[in-house]
């Protein structure tokens, strides 16, 4: 009798109609789909930010995890971990890259890209650090 | 226009498996939502309903996965021995007759009613069984549920859908018939 019942059931549900949605979805619908285009994009999901945003935020974050990694280093370790030369010229790229869209972006673009250009230079210090530890840097005493 | 063509189809599927219009229009508005943030690749695409489908079923299985552990206390205190076969359940004869006499609607509204009525645990996976046609393997992957415990809640869900209908407003004698 299950068999029946499952039968039944199965062919009746198969051959209902859709439901009618109500007449208010399709207002909703363009009401969210105009409030979430005016939101400013860093109040929208993570998919949805400027490359440029998403490429710093991971950055930032790569920062952060290199510099809590570092806390060990002592200054005479740390201080030959990235030559000043090198800094340098990590510094005048990223200004370089930089200064290349200044005639396309607003100034408040440009000065969000020199931030992003900070924090690239801090996460690249952090990474040469970190890479000179694990790569290269042996311990007094260590193995 | 897109949105029409589509908007029946997926509130129904949200509103089946929440039993709840105003959780089922929450959805189906997200759900359009997103067709339009990939309209370029939905527009004209013969998949666009399935993706629409997919994505209705994917929302309300999320939002029904995040009351999950309350779903499941409920249904486990009610059937202890959820797993093992149910040696009670209602055994109505059914016959071929049963809602012909309902205009195609009228019958519609009233398995609706019936459907809404069950409890999330029962009405979710026979729903997928009998709407989404997904097999009782993919239900209880989907619902992280054992498949024993998938097949006793939609046989119990059949079984009680029939008293739902004829407390609806369904002859009896129709189903004892």
């Amino acid at each position: 009798m299950t068999d029946k019942l499952e039968e039944w059931l199965d062919r009746t549900l198969r051959e209902l109609p859709p439901r009618a949605a109500p007449g208010t979805l399709e207002a909703r619908v363009l009401k969210e789909i105009r409030r979430r285009a005016a939101q400013p994009w860093w109040q929208r999901g993570f998919a949805h930010w400027p490359p440029f945003a998403r490429v710093a935020f991971v950055a930032m974050g790569i920062a952060v995890g290199a510099f809590c990694s570092l806390g060990s280093v002592d200054a005479a370790n740390f201080r030959s971990v990235l030559p000043l030369a090198q800094a340098m010229r990590l510094v005048s790229v990223a200004s370089a890259l930089a200064a290349v869209p200044t005639h396309l972006v607003s100034p408040v673009w440009l000065t969000a890209a020199l931030a992003a250009g900070a924090l690239l230079y801090v996460m690249l210090f952090g990474l040469g650090a970190v890479a000179y530890r694990t790569l290269y840097f042996k311990p007094l005493g260590g193995g | 226009m897109f949105m029409r063509a589509y908007q029946d189809m997926v509130f129904s599927t949200a509103a089946r498996l929440a039993g709840n219009d105003a959780l089922a229009e929450d959805i189906a508005q997200e759900v359009f939502v997103r067709a339009y943030e990939h309209f370029g690749q939905l527009r004209g695409s013969p998949s666009a309903g399935g993706w629409l489908k997919t994505v209705a079923t994917n929302l309300m299985l999320n939002h029904l996965t995040r009351y999950r552990r309350r779903w499941r206390l409920f249904s486990e205190l009610e059937s202890p021995a959820s797993d093992e076969d149910s040696g009670g359940a209602i055994d109505f004869p059914v016959p071929d007759t049963l809602l012909a006499e309902l205009g195609t609607e009228q019958r519609r509204a009233v398995i609706d009613a019936a459907l809404r009525r069950l409890p999330d645990h029962q009405r979710v996976p026979l729903v997928l069984y009998h709407f989404e046609e997904l097999s009782y393997e993919a239900i209880a992957a989907r619902l992280h549920v054992s498949l024993a415990k998938v097949k006793t809640d939609i046989r119990r869900g059949r079984a009680a859908m029939l008293p739902l209908l004829n407390a609806a407003g369904i002859d009896r004698a129709h189903l004892e018939n």
